[in-house]
């Protein structure tokens, strides 16, 4: 071990370039330690409560409600720390449910909705909710439970039973010690969001839901003999793993990518996955994983339950959004007097006065007045007097009911009304408009009118004569009122009154 | 934060500007054979002073920073405690008990010097050192303390060598009286050696010397001046290793001996419970040994002659009588460390032996002795006890579960580089990279307290490779070495 006497210039230059490097490196890989071990710190949000937004307070009591609807929405995660567009920011999502404590909503149990849409008696909060958290993310134990606890709310968690994950295990999703101890909370009932079924996947020309496609594999396309087996083989897996866990069977469901088989590449699969749910052992089942982009409604017990509406909720949705989406999607009490209500016009306008609505021309030979903003869904039977003014053999008017505007289908039954004649069609979606009846009229160019809706069948009566019943498309199963006229000059409404026919 | 006697960070401050390993601070050299004391240390140069002085303030930084990140780590795990809950509390343990070294050693300050002189015993116990014995002999002689308060016994543990001869040969270099020399005759084991020497001397203090340690000049000076406290019964001095530039491997001990002696064994002085004065440099008061000695000599545990972890079996009874024990950072001295992997296997297997012994056993009786140290050796224990399984845990998961642990090995990195960064804050001689890499080995060997508890009852040193063998006599000194260098006690 003989130890040198003095190194030289270039040793000891190289010594330091050698003691440098180290030195750099062990820096560099501290810092990599230390933001690793931060990320691993902190693999979760902790929650955050958010106090009531001064927006959402001042419109407290906005939301109307109607007896015997649920208003359900869908949460996925809860994050500041994924940007995608399912998620919501802790915030946002504090805020969100404090203005909905603020409401007055009160949650109800999963087993509520399942005996309301089975017409079973139910009692129902004045505003009833329903939270729903889709995929089973790590969040909703870490962020969401805490925050419901502190408004009381429960909530029910539609977990992909197959991405479940061990005790201790970091992962997206939860474990399944943390599924019990939500259960033991009393504040989560647990559904099915497939076993693993949450995944795009390849189907024949295309990817698709796997739910709800025959798909692609390397042994060809499947059957739908295989697919059903498939599907079958899934959802009762799903179903036992969540029986294991919480000791008590789902009955709710929820389609992945809120997709029921409407856009399946095999059209029976929409009318059969019902029937493979209930052997499943579900008695419900939601759509509605996705923001809405039409018209959505609340629960009611006319809701179909293997479609249940929910609202999807995202990144985007502000406080005012929700509170305009809960607005929309509860069903309107029928109004007597049509001219309380706010009445615009397309290529049209539309003068409300006290005793009556005219429409004018503005551009176009069609002009249609309308209400927006009104859910109608719950306008089923109904009778409609009104006196029409200011006909002409260049002006006729159309007194539309049915109208889907409000209750999220494309259609109404017309009835137009000229001084020599009177025609009754139909407009469904897309489909060619169909003349259901045409009556010729004794000429006046000012006629009273009532139009009573009941099932699918209108009865009209012009000056007090029974005109005509005619029976029209099972689709336009509900809806409001149109006012419009067809030519030049203005048509004057006068008198428009509801009279509600439905059974209470 | 940690204590460093000035003179030592003098002493290694003048390598800085090359990457010659100090070898000044072994006296005497592994080949020289001439005791002596430590050269004067050069004293820093002004140029480079005050860029050391930051960069130890930046190591301090590092350490603070390390603490704090650990300290949070733990806050979070107990406010949302979750996941596997055995694992969980391992890690809040574990890390709990790391910081508290830390933070516990921040508070470390050696016993004050009381200028007491009371009368020492040097027992220095050999076993075939024919070459060692009598450099050790040299450097007790010229300890810096007076002559007529200090009396030296070398006991020939029944050598197969010329070892008695050597011994009576650098005896009779000084005057006569001046170092006794013992022969049990026939070989009785190190703890007949030790418990002879005690018995064959009268001071007031008994300092344990192992034939390969060279005590630095002043070493007893300082060693007892904690004694000046009534209820001490043991203190510790601080052993480098002397051989640390042989290898990576005596590299990574010396880093490894030097970063636990300052941060375990002085967080472990704050408590008062030193769990282990070590045989390489060690003092004890006569009268609290003396009541204990035939129960320690023939110490029998699962129905087997103990013929290890003699310090650390001591050790345990003093603090069991209710004495207090100490370290002190000022008496140091120098010792070899095993400089192959197969020596410092069967060295590392022998402590962990005794420490699967002694721990339980104190931990048997430290609530009633020194309730304050019991968190600290409670968790010591069961951790410890828990390491290997933990580590095999860990290991396996990327093939059970298919994940890596993560928390484990970025933790275990973290405080690798805190024991790195103590390291370089208190000496700067390049080394810090083996306190670092040395981190990771010592975790590597932890399985091997299977092992340990398996063969607890085995009393084979397991390195006396069997003479029977037949061949060329195996290096005497290293050999010994081995055997004596027993117990610098670094806990698992």
């Amino acid at each position: 071990m003989s130890r040198p006497q003095r190194p030289g210039a270039a040793a000891r230059a190289g010594a330091a370039l050698l003691r440098t490097l180290t030195a750099l490196v062990a820096v560099c890989a501290f810092g990599v330690a230390v933001m690793t071990w931060i990320d691993l710190s902190k693999p979760f949000d902790p929650p955050r409560i958010a106090p009531l937004p001064v927006a959402a307070a001042a419109t407290t009591g906005a939301v109307p409600a109607y007896p015997g609807a649920i208003t359900v929405l869908t949460y996925h995660d809860i994050s500041d720390r994924n940007p995608s567009s399912k998620t919501l920011t802790r915030r946002a999502f504090g805020e969100q449910m404090a203005t909905l404590a603020a409401l007055g909503y009160q949650t109800v149990p999963l087993t509520t909705v399942r005996d309301l849409v089975r017409h079973k008696p139910v009692r129902l909060p004045a505003r009833p909710l329903l939270l729903t958290f889709d995929d089973g993310s790590l969040t909703t134990w870490t962020t969401v439970d805490p925050v419901l606890e502190r408004h009381h709310f429960t909530a029910v968690a539609f977990l992909t039973t197959d991405s479940l994950v061990d005790p201790g295990t970091p992962s997206y999703f939860l474990s399944t010690r943390q599924v019990r101890q939500l259960k033991e909370t009393g504040r989560w009932e647990f559904g099915s969001h497939s076993a693993a079924m949450e995944k795009l996947a390849p189907i024949p020309g295309d990817v698709g839901a796997p739910l709800t496609n025959r798909l692609r594999t390397d042994r060809g396309d499947e059957t739908t003999e295989q697919w059903r087996s498939r599907v079958a083989g899934e959802l009762a897996r799903s179903q036992r793993r969540l029986q294991e866990m919480t000791g008590d069977p789902a009955v709710a469901f929820s389609y992945p990518f809120g997709d029921a088989g409407h856009g399946s590449n095999i059209p029976t699969i929409a009318t059969e996955l019902p029937g493979l749910l209930e052997r499943g052992g579900f008695d419900i089942a939601f759509v509605g994983e996705n923001v809405p982009t039409g018209h959505v409604d609340a629960v009611t017990d006319s809701s179909p339950r293997w479609l249940l509406p929910r609202i999807g909720i995202r990144r985007t949705t502000s406080v005012a959004d929700l509170l305009k989406i809960l607005k929309e999607s509860m069903p309107t009490a029928m109004p007597s007097d049509l001219t309380r209500l706010r009445w615009t016009g397309q290529d049209a306008e539309c003068l409300t006065r006290p005793e009556s609505v005219t429409v004018k021309s503005r551009t176009g030979s069609y002009g249609t007045c309308a209400v927006h903003g009104v859910n109608t869904s719950r306008w089923l039977n109904y009778v409609l007097d009104l006196k029409v003014a200011g006909l002409s053999p260049r002006t006729t008017a159309v007194i539309g009911v049915r109208d889907g505007e409000g209750a999220g289908h494309y259609g109404r039954v017309e009835v137009s009304v000229g001084v020599t004649r009177m025609v009754v069609r139909q407009r469904v979606h897309s489909d060619p408009i169909k003349v259901l009846h045409t009556f010729p009229l004794p000429s006046a160019t000012k006629r009273t009118l009532r139009l009573e809706v009941r099932a699918d069948a209108l009865t009209v009566r012009v000056d007090g004569r029974p005109a005509a019943t005619v029976t029209f498309d099972r689709r336009l199963h509900e809806g409001g009122v149109t006012l419009a006229r067809i030519g030049s000059g203005a048509v004057t409404f006068e008198h428009p009154t509801l009279a509600n026919r439905s059974a209470p | 934060m940690l204590y460093s006697p000035a003179s030592r960070l003098r002493e290694s401050s003048d390598e800085a500007d090359t990457l010659v390993l100090d070898t000044r601070r072994a006296p005497g050299g592994v080949h020289s054979g001439e005791p002596g004391p430590p050269e004067p240390a050069g004293s820093g140069d002004g140029d480079g002073d005050r860029s050391r002085g930051l960069l130890k303030l930046l190591s301090l930084l590092g350490v603070a920073v390390i603490c704090g990140l650990i300290a949070w780590h733990v806050g979070v795990k107990i406010l949302f405690i979750r996941g596997n809950l055995i694992m969980a509390g391992y890690t809040i343990l574990i890390s709990s008990y790391v910081l508290s070294r830390f933070g516990l050693a921040a508070f470390y300050r050696p016993p004050a010097d009381r200028g007491i002189e009371p009368t020492v015993a040097i027992i220095v116990p050999a076993y075939n050192e024919s070459e060692a014995v009598s450099r050790t002999i040299h450097s007790c002689l010229a300890l810096d303390y007076p002559r007529d308060k200090i009396e030296i016994v070398v006991i020939n543990d029944g050598s197969s060598d010329d070892t008695w001869e050597r011994m009576q040969e650098a005896a009779a270099q000084y005057p006569p009286g001046a170092v006794r020399c013992i022969d049990l005759g026939r070989n009785m084991g190190k703890r007949a050696a030790m418990a002879a020497g005690i018995r064959a001397t009268s001071s007031e203090i008994l300092v344990f010397v192992d034939s390969d340690s060279m005590p630095a000049q002043d070493a007893i000076t300082k060693l007892v001046q904690g004694f000046a406290d009534e209820k001490v019964g043991a203190i510790s001095g601080l052993t480098y290793v002397r051989n640390a530039d042989t290898n990576s491997l005596t590299r990574m001990q010396a880093t490894r001996y030097y970063v636990s002696f300052q941060l375990l064994k002085s967080a472990e002085s704050v408590l008062g419970a030193v769990t282990c004065c070590s045989g390489c440099f060690a003092a004890y008061r006569r009268s609290a040994v003396v009541d204990l000695l035939d129960e320690w000599e023939h110490q029998r545990f699962l129905g087997v002659e103990c013929t290890y972890g003699d310090d650390r079996a001591l050790t345990n009874r003093v603090i069991k009588a209710g004495w207090t024990t100490r370290y002190d950072s000022r008496a140091e001295a120098w010792t070899d460390a095993p400089d192959d992997y197969r020596k410092f296997f069967r060295q590392q297997l022998r402590w962990k032996k005794s420490w699967s012994r002694e721990g339980p056993l104190l931990l048997a009786h430290i609530w009633r002795s020194r309730l304050r140290a019991l968190p600290s050796v409670a968790v010591q224990t069961v951790a410890g006890l828990m390491s290997p399984l933990v580590i095999l845990y860990s290991l396996a998961q990327p093939l059970t579960h298919g994940r890596f642990p993560a928390v484990y090995f970025v933790g275990l990195f973290l405080v690798s580089c805190a024991y790195a960064l103590v390291y370089r804050m208190l000496r700067n001689d390049g080394m810090w990279i083996y306190a670092f890499l040395g981190t990771f080995f010592y975790i590597a060997f932890s399985p091997q307290l299977l092992w340990a508890l398996a063969r607890i009852r085995d009393g084979k040193w397991g390195t006396r490779d069997d003479a029977g063998t037949g061949q060329s006599p195996p290096a005497p000194r290293s050999e010994a070495a081995d055997r004596t260098m027993a117990q610098p006690c670094l806990a698992a």
